[in-house]
């Protein structure tokens, strides 16, 4: 397992909900349905459930041109064939997940009952659903994993100490937001979308997209915002070491940027421990 | 057509809460569709039609146009196309690529995507002689002048 780099903002108790990391690949065209029977025989113990679900779009990060609203995403082999499916694996307590389709491996830590083992123990949990996939590509001849894109996302569930409704009150909760609401005008909410081109040596590598939204919790059905961050690039090689390169860069990306929007009251409720 | 790129598509609802964004992206993602300019859908046509290619289809030995190639052709040219520029000509390559040709206004501009992030770039202005070819990457910056010269 890799270690916890220096100087990394940390917490006690982040609010974070689900970590996914996503590695995509060259479409592997022959990996067709019967074959996933023989993924799952290996992947059985780890995950005893599996489910089919329609497949994520690909998505390809790029630079140098006026940023545009968004990315078009076309599945074309759904109108050039039979759908293609994304399968999920599940553990038994569904907090581990591991989803596979024809260009992506995915695996997401979902908080259940658990608490946050760390990005780490995350990282390790892919790093084996990624050598028992490859191991199966191998093993069936269905071609190699060539990596184009990267993908970390953390989706923090944020509430406020004390129960107080966050919707309305962001700038508790994000460091920047001023409030804005004032005589007879109360702000009730806000969705707010902000992208941050992350740059190696002066050259754009990667994007951070951070979204907040204002959510409700279903458990306890308490006012809460969503406050999701995901770094997305292209490695700088196709290779595996290349593709978790820049997910631990993304990693350490997103918890500093996540330690610099919120504010120190809420770092404070968190536990924060490195200062 | 378009989808915003959150973890959210990933996984559902697996944080436990609902989210009220999700309305304003199916807005979004409406509104954007009933914008789309014209070049989208011809193009898309015209790519999927590509897509049908049996191997071979050159009479040679020609591969079949990859997903992943045409998909990332579309997105490089989501991100350069101007209102004003016309659209350009797509056609297959013999190496299992999509082609984007452009000759208009003393511009000849092709673009062969291979791969994603793979391919080549090639533009000439006819009035200047200035000619550039260059490896098609993540960045799409060079791909600036000749859309603004086309576009103009």
């Amino acid at each position: 397992m890799t270690s916890r780099p220096p100087r990394l903002p940390s917490f006690d108790r982040p609010p974070v909900t689900e970590v996914v990391l996503s590695l995509q690949f060259g479409m592997l065209g022959a990996m067709t349905s019967p074959y996933i029977g023989y993924l799952w025989a290996r992947f059985r113990d780890r995950y005893p459930k599996v489910t089919e679900q329609l497949p994520v779009d690909a998505f390809f990060e790029t630079f140098g041109t006026p940023p545009i609203a968004q990315q078009p995403t076309i599945r074309f082999e759904q109108l050039t064939g039979p759908p293609t499916i994304r399968y999920w694996f599940e553990s038994a307590d569904e907090t581990s997940l591991c989803q596979v389709q024809q260009d992506r491996l995915i695996h997401n830590w979902r908080k259940r009952d658990s608490e946050y083992p760390r990005y780490e123990a995350v990282r390790a949990e892919l790093v084996k659903d990624l050598e028992t996939f490859e191991e199966f590509l191998q093993s069936e001849k269905l071609g190699a994993l060539n990596f184009n894109q990267s993908e970390i996302s953390y989706i923090n569930t944020i509430d406020l100490p004390g129960g107080d409704d966050p919707h309305g009150a962001i700038e508790q909760v994000i460091s920047t937001w001023s409030r804005l609401d004032g005589v007879d005008r109360d702000l009730e909410d806000v969705v707010f979308r902000a992208r941050f081109l992350m740059s190696k040596d002066g050259v754009p590598n990667a994007r951070l997209h951070v979204n907040l939204t204002p959510a409700i919790r279903t458990t306890t059905m308490a006012h809460v915002v969503q406050l999701e961050m995901t770094y997305r690039g292209k490695p700088e090689a196709e290779d595996r070491a290349s593709a978790l390169k820049l997910l631990d860069e993304g990693r350490a990306a997103i918890v500093v940027a996540f330690a610099d929007m919120t504010t120190p009251e809420m770092h404070d409720h968190w536990g924060r421990t490195d200062v | 057509m378009f989808r915003d790129g959150a973890a959210r598509a990933i996984t559902g609802d697996a944080g436990g809460s609902v989210d009220f964004g999700s309305g304003l992206s199916n807005f979004r993602r409406s509104h954007s569709a009933a914008i789309q300019p014209k070049w989208q859908a011809s193009v898309l046509m015209k790519v999927t039609e590509l897509l049908s290619l049996r191997p071979g289809w050159d009479s040679y030995s020609a591969p079949v146009l990859k997903h992943d190639a045409a998909m990332f052709a579309m997105i490089v040219l989501q991100n350069v196309m101007k209102p004003g520029t016309p659209e350009p000509s797509v056609v297959p390559s013999s190496t299992g690529g999509v082609q984007l040709e452009w000759h208009v206004k003393d511009i000849d501009l092709e673009i062969h995507v291979l791969a994603p992030y793979q391919g080549e770039i090639w533009w000439c202005d006819r009035a200047t002689g200035h000619e550039s070819s260059v490896q098609l990457s993540k960045d799409l910056s060079v791909l600036s002048e000749p859309i603004n010269k086309m576009s103009a």
